[in-house]
């Protein structure tokens, strides 16, 4: 049984990849409510402190972790960007 | 013993299901719309998607466990009007096969495999994998190598890969999306 969990999961892992590729990844849900949280509360171009999008409502429920990974990722996609030189402010990305 | 069982039973569902979308949707309306091609040769052939996978998950085993279907599928082709040989199910099977190491090894000796993702690699090998399909087949059906036939079967293998490809990713999209629905 491992190995056809193993199997189905290199399959999934080998279709994430295609999906990239092609441009239709998808951001998942916590991904989406931070960067939805992040709008909410920045103004202009004002940064917003990683503490406050935690605490917003649309985060309720998440994880520690998870919450961390999808900041991550939103910056690596470059939809939201360090504020500023002092850790942990983000604004959403002027591009 | 079990596991081969289990392996032989969700290939050949695979198969029969992308066999049976091919026969009674694909070739139809092939011919159709293509009143000249030939009902041998499928131009999108889904059960290639189904055969480089196995191929990929299974290694050589995957000849044996895609077998029965295939010779199931040759009956109800040749049904239909067809005129499929009844040694073309293992000379596919075998010839696919073939081509697909020689592919493997082609791309792994060039250690290009490490800029390529992983369904690009599955592309390029189902290429590979064809032109050894539509030589023997073309051999086998017509007693010589067909140009127009072997790019008919390349063509229908390649396009029939991409597409099985791209049912799956959003098979796979639909189930993780409804996931993350259910979850909320």
């Amino acid at each position: 049984m491992p190995s056809k969990l193993k199997q189905i999961a290199q399959l999934q892992l080998i279709l994430t990849e295609m999906e990239e590729d092609l441009g239709i990844k998808d951001n998942s849900t916590i991904e989406k409510r931070v960067l939805l949280a992040l709008a909410d509360l920045s103004s202009s171009d004002e940064a917003v402190a990683t503490n406050d999008i935690m605490d917003h409502e649309l985060i309720y429920g998440f994880s520690r972790p998870s919450f961390y990974r999808a900041l991550l990722v939103l910056e690596e996609q470059g939809k939201i960007r360090k504020a500023k030189s002092i850790r942990g402010f983000y604004a959403l990305s002027t591009e | 013993m079990k596991e081969h069982l289990n392996n032989f039973l969700i290939v050949s569902i695979a198969f029969i299901v992308a066999n049976s979308v091919t026969l009674g949707f694909v070739l139809p309306l092939q011919s159709l719309l293509l009143s000249g091609s030939q009902l041998e040769i499928g131009l999108l052939f889904l059960p290639h998607g189904v055969r480089i996978l196995s191929f990929y998950f299974f290694g050589w085993r995957a000849i044996f466990y895609m077998l029965p279907a295939s010779y199931l599928f040759m009956l109800l082709t040749n049904g239909i009007g067809a005129n499929l040989d009844t040694l073309s199910p293992v000379v596919s099977m075998v010839a696919c096969y073939v081509g697909f190491v020689v592919g493997s090894v082609l791309i792994t000796g060039q250690k290009k495999q490490l800029s390529f993702r992983i369904w690009k690699f599955f592309v390029v090998v189902g290429a590979i994998s064809s032109l050894f399909n539509g030589l023997a087949l073309s051999w086998l059906q017509h007693s010589g190598t067909e140009i127009i036939s072997i790019i008919g079967y390349i063509i229908g293998d390649v396009a029939g890969l991409i597409a099985c490809l791209i049912i799956l990713m959003y098979s796979f999209r639909l189930a993780r999306l409804a996931g993350s629905e259910d979850s909320n």
